[in-house]
């Protein structure tokens, strides 16, 4: 029996509706459909099969507000899409005890639709402002509320027979007969029950604890912390003890504007969530409308497609390369990347007409073709990027001074970034060559020749080698694709009022911070229903304080600087 | 009694003077007259030549939320180099700022009543002047400008602004400020010659000339 087929039958075993959909259609694999009460054995068996959490997000429709789990694994290509409705109490159980990760993405759905997570230790606004902690922005207003059978996929035009169609009177049954074959992991509700009394507008830090601790607040406005991030430090000397970062200071209501206008309208909002790679979520945005109508895209918008991205991609690492040696108290490299990063957007600029904030991706193809003087700006490029990675490694890499200063700080093992869903080149420097460009390949990714950098001991060091790498295989990656760029149209017409068939789809790729996900539900409008972004730097900041408990301030700042934040795409 | 009272008073127009300068940044414009009439010491030379000054030596303060933050560190690098006009390190006085939320909207008025006078906000990126693209009708969270809650100097437009559109603002300052602008010219800017080329223009002259492939 295959790991993937255990799986299900694990999953029948929780008197649920499995049903293994179409990936190409849905861009997930199996749709589990839970009772209320069933949420917390589907995440024990979730964790039990090693699959990490992708997000959990929520969506309004009549009758009921639904909770949506989506998670995924780091070697089995299987999508697991999770959804339970609220009980009568608008409460469903928290399972931030299995999956740390769940912790603040369940305050976020809080946030956005008050739906009551029982157990949670600290259900307090996590986006949004104190005073708006009843806003429930997401919400659905009895005008544009839908029932939930316009938002399910409609079953194939021509169904076979009656084998397919799932049937859920039958199926309970069955799977009650068999026994389940994993142990259930302990529960442990207990400490976090004692925790909830805690009170509010403060923290989740413990405030009795010792008497020469002080608090201290990094932020929101400091130069390490890379945009408007606060970091709580519960401070001993020049120990922190505790740390909790606070976000939402850079909130701007990204999700709502997604379901409030048109897909084609939404498109410049992608560039804006994370600036430095801008390309690649468009990549994801128009991957995924494209997902759900079932477009097509010619083959030659794929290669320029994907030279695009991985130009943004060398450009992001570049910026975080200067950066995170500015962090470190190095300022000379800076100046070095950014003339480098200059190069790029002036290539960028003179294809898409901006320097940061693309909308360049279109659906169905890209807004221009490229031209001989884009491709031998590029070649040149290229040549000169390589003859000066040799240079940064005399300057940076083969330094003492900043070897000894970043190895063996703020491990991020395997089983860690599962509890978190922690993705990206810090996941990559634990020995785990997961990169969704090869586990769940979209676009020519395929067809392409390149290597996953990955680590050994999954230390900062380790982060940082596997990205210098990254931007060499990126290279490798464009070079590849001017070669082999084929004639063609760049740009298949599409209707800008295309209406969306109703439904739900996901989209991942890999931006140059791990993995970035789109789920939009549609209603059969052109006006998506309900828009989830999964931004790779909100779980990745997520493990701070579980890697940084007890580490010196200074450290702290340098593994934020590891996790390469974008604080507005967490933010979003 | 009397006199009590009068020093007393003394002490409260005193401190609304140092209130005064330190809101205006400027030292009390009406001068101190003798009895003749004439002001005993004359104080605007010595102003002139600290807006002078302090025009040559803006330190702005970074205050960057989002995508502008990215084009105003390329405006401190290598290409665009803004040191060479005197807007040295980014640390105190004048202000950029892009987006922002209701979260964030008390820190940044504490962050402006810690600035030290004289100072100036530079609303920097459409987000800042009006709420940009996130002035919508649904609009929950974000504040339509920040001019609703700090004194804006300059507005710099743009989504987000070139940093030579930055610079452009820094040196409206200046004007503002000291009457002109870059009083002191590090180096002749519209001069073609001087100017970084455009990579994919560099490239293109290099492959003519046949230097390249």
């Amino acid at each position: 029996m295959s790991a993937k087929d255990q799986l299900i039958k694990n999953l029948k075993a929780l008197q649920a509706t499995v049903q293994e959909v179409d990936y190409q259609r849905r861009g997930y694999h199996v749709e589990v459909l839970l009772d209320n009460d069933k949420v917390r054995d589907f995440a024990q068996v979730m964790r039990r099969h090693d699959f990490y959490l992708v997000f959990v997000g929520g969506m309004h429709s009549a009758p009921n507000i639904e909770v949506v789990y989506q998670f995924a694994s780091f070697t089995l290509p299987c999508r697991i899409m999770g959804r339970a409705p609220v009980n009568g109490d608008c409460a469903v159980d928290t399972i931030c005890d299995i999956f740390d990760g769940a912790n603040w993405h369940e305050r976020e759905t809080k946030d956005m639709f008050g739906i009551v997570f029982k157990g949670h230790p600290y259900l307090q606004p996590l986006l949004l402002a104190e005073e708006d902690a009843d806003l429930k922005p997401l919400l659905k207003s009895p005008t544009t509320l839908k029932p939930i059978e316009k938002l399910r996929c409609l079953p194939p035009a021509a169904p076979d027979d009656a084998s397919a169609q799932p049937a859920p009177a039958a199926q309970p049954a069955a799977a009650a007969a068999e026994k389940p074959v994993l142990p259930a992991l302990p529960a442990q509700p207990s400490a976090a029950a004692e925790t909830t009394q805690r009170p509010a507008g403060m923290s989740q830090l413990d405030q009795t604890k010792k008497e020469h601790t002080f608090y201290l607040n990094m932020g929101p406005q400091h130069p390490s912390t890379h945009g408007v991030l606060r970091v709580l430090l519960e401070m001993d000397g020049e120990h922190c003890l505790e740390n909790e970062p606070v976000l939402g200071y850079g909130h701007r209501m990204q999700e709502k504007m997604g379901e409030s206008r048109s897909w084609a309208a939404f498109l410049p909002n992608t560039a804006r969530m994370d600036y430095l790679s801008a390309l690649i979520y468009n990549h994801g945005y128009v991957g995924l409308i494209e997902r759900m109508a079932g477009l097509e895209v010619p083959r030659r918008a794929e290669f320029i497609r994907v030279i695009t991205d991985e130009l943004n991609r060398v450009q992001s690492h570049l910026l975080w390369l200067g950066a995170f040696l500015l962090d470190l108290g190095a300022f000379t490299p800076i100046m070095y990347t950014f003339d480098d990063r200059e190069q790029i957007l002036d290539i960028l600029e003179e294809l898409t007409g901006s320097r940061l904030t693309y909308s360049y991706h279109r659906v169905g193809g890209v807004c221009r073709d490229i031209d001989g003087r884009f491709s031998d700006a590029t070649r040149a490029f290229i040549a000169r990027l390589r003859g000066r990675f040799k240079m940064y490694d005399d300057l940076v890499t083969g330094n003492i001074i900043f070897i000894k200063r970043v190895k063996d700080v703020a491990f991020f093992p395997p089983d860690l970034a599962r509890r978190y869903g922690l993705t990206g080149p810090c996941l990559r420097g634990a020995g785990i060559p997961y990169d969704i460009r090869r586990s769940e390949p979209y676009s020519i990714y395929p067809e392409l020749d390149f290597e996953i950098p990955v680590g050994t001991s999954g230390d900062c060091l380790d982060a940082y080698l596997v990205r210098v790498r990254e931007m060499e295989q990126s290279l490798r990656i464009i070079e590849q694709c001017l070669d082999l760029l084929p004639e063609g149209p760049f740009r298949n017409k599409v209707p800008r009022r295309m209406k969306l068939p109703q439904g739900d789809c996901s989209f991942s790729v890999e931006s140059s911070r791990g993995e970035l996900a789109y789920h939009m539900t549609s209603d059969g409008t052109d006006v998506p229903y309900r828009l989830k972004i999964r931004v790779p730097s909100f779980s990745n900041l997520s493990v701070l304080p579980e890697v940084c408990r007890g580490m010196l301030l200074s450290d702290l700042a340098m593994t934020m600087g590891t996790l390469d934040l974008v604080i507005p795409e967490i933010d979003r | 009694m009397g006199e009590d009272k009068e020093s007393l008073l003394r002490v409260h127009s005193y401190a609304e003077l140092a209130h005064q300068r330190e809101t205006s940044g400027h030292l009390f414009r009406e001068p101190v007259q003798g009895p003749d009439g004439k002001p005993i010491v004359n104080l605007e030379i010595a102003e002139k030549i600290l807006d002078f000054c302090r025009a040559n030596s803006l330190w702005p303060m970074t205050f960057g939320l989002a995508c502008c933050a990215i084009e105003m560190m390329c405006l401190g690098m290598a290409r665009f180099d803004m040191s060479r006009y005197g807007f040295e390190v980014f640390r105190p006085s004048p202000r950029q700022c892009d987006l922002m939320n209701k979260k964030m909207a008390p820190a940044v008025i504490t962050l402006y009543e810690q600035m030290p006078s004289p100072k100036y906000v530079i609303a920097m990126g459409n987000c800042a002047i009006s709420g940009g693209p996130f002035k919508v009708e649904e609009n929950y969270n974000v504040v339509e400008g920040v001019d609703q809650i700090i004194p804006v100097d300059i507005y710099v437009p743009g989504c987000p602004p070139r940093p030579e559109g930055l610079l452009e603002g820094l040196f409206q300052l200046q004007e503002k400020i000291a009457g002109q602008k870059h009083p002191i010219p590090q180096m002749p800017i519209h001069r073609k010659e001087t100017m970084v080329k455009n990579y994919v223009d560099e490239v293109q002259e290099l492959k003519n000339s046949g230097k390249i492939a």
